[in-house]
């Protein structure tokens, strides 16, 4: 299983081959001109949207849980303004112990892009994200007691919030025309939760993962397109 | 070169995060149902005590759990769909007892392994014991004394 989880990854990491041999002169470039001291390069020039590809690849895997996301993010010269929203879901069942988790979930945030100055737009990133749940939980089943008997449950805990922040690292290459491809990986830290009343502990929350993790690692693998309404002004230094 | 480099770094940390995916359940339970009570003096010291009988009330239920012994140590099992126990414990000449409020937490312990109960938050609400004393508030098979009562 984790042998096969590397060969996916390692084919997911391809676009890397992309991006070294992609490097063009901005005069060449279809996407982008040199910048020079009379515009305003904050000027937003483009968005992209699109959706992962990596959580229903691992649903396959696991099929105890499924995510689904979209993100779209706005191109601010050296900096993306991002927004990514998504549901994920958790299910298990023995014959002792029942627990489904499902919800939705939305991250927040900025990259910032370290090759700011490829002509074809490709991105190399730093970001930082905060992040929200608010999702569903049900638990049933025995509970064992060393002196009561073995006691039934059946309990629901509605409208859980759960937050926390992100940084994340990764990169999106133009594979074709204006698609992108590329991944975000994501070190999830500060988690909080809020219930409106703790009827048991979380398992799972969505968009976060094993609740009684402090810290979390995530993978995103984004296909997106790229609606732009001008060209962009990289700052392109002439030799 | 440099993006080679880059590549190797992103690589290594894909890797660890699967490294983070991988972990076996052992169903070995941290926590336990068991409340650990001793018994001191007043110079703090451990002192055993006599009982006719050792009686646990929680919600609906009631039973004994001793019946004349003598012990300085005590493990008594709390009720996970409960919040309050009461043990009193009947001596010759009188009857202590001692209310505990708690907390029990049901939980997932791991998919393959099924529920289990975490129990926090224990103190005391009564008692006609001299002093007693909530060491530990929270029951882990790795803690050997939550309650002191000093008699």
């Amino acid at each position: 299983m984790l042998k096969s989880r590397i060969s996916l990854l390692l084919i997911l990491l391809f676009p890397l081959t992309f991006a070294a041999q992609g490097q063009v002169q901005v005069n060449q470039s279809a996407y982008a001109y040199a910048l020079d001291s009379t515009m305003n390069k904050w000027t937003p020039t483009g968005i992209r949207v699109g959706m992962d590809i990596a959580g229903p690849i691992y649903s396959l895997l696991e099929p105890s849980v499924s995510r689904y996301e979209i993100t779209t993010d706005i191109d601010l010269h050296k900096f993306f303004g991002v927004i990514e929203i998504g549901h994920g879901s958790y299910k298990t069942g023995i014959d002792s112990a029942n627990y489904t988790s499902n919800g939705f979930f939305y991250r927040v945030g900025m990259d910032a892009n370290f090759i700011a100055k490829d002509p074809n737009l490709n991105v190399f990133f730093f970001g930082l994200r905060y992040a929200s749940s608010l999702f569903n939980e049900n638990m049933s089943g025995n509970l064992p007691s060393s002196g009561w008997g073995t006691q039934t449950i059946s309990l629901e805990q509605n409208s859980s919030r759960a937050s926390w922040a992100e940084m994340n690292i990764g990169m999106r290459v133009r594979i074709w025309k204006s698609i992108f491809a590329g991944y975000t990986a994501r070190l999830k830290i500060l988690k909080h939760n809020t219930y409106s009343k703790e009827e048991f502990q979380s398992y799972y929350i969505p968009g976060f993962g094993k609740a009684d993790r402090t810290t979390n690692w995530g993978f995103s693998y984004y296909i997106q397109y790229r609606f732009e309404w001008k060209k962009k002004p990289i700052p392109w230094r002439k030799n | 070169m440099k993006l080679k480099k880059l590549s190797k770094c992103l690589v290594f940390l894909a890797l660890l995060s699967l490294a983070g995916c991988a972990d076996e359940a052992t169903c070995i339970p941290e926590n336990t149902d068991l409340l650990q009570l001793s018994f001191i003096d007043e110079n703090g010291k451990a002192s055993a005590i006599t009982v006719v009988s050792l009686e646990v009330e929680g919600g609906n239920d009631y039973f004994p759990i001793i019946q004349d012994s003598t012990f300085s140590t005590l493990s008594v099992p709390l009720n996970p769909l409960d919040s309050v126990v009461q043990l009193n414990f009947v001596q010759e000449s009188e009857i202590n007892s001692i209310t505990l409020n708690y907390r029990a937490t049901p939980r997932l312990s791991d998919p393959k392994c099924g529920l289990e109960t975490f129990f926090n938050e224990i103190e005391t609400e009564s008692t006609n014991f001299i002093d007693v004393e909530i060491v530990n508030p929270v029951l882990n098979k790795d803690i050997t004394t939550n309650v002191k009562i000093t008699h």
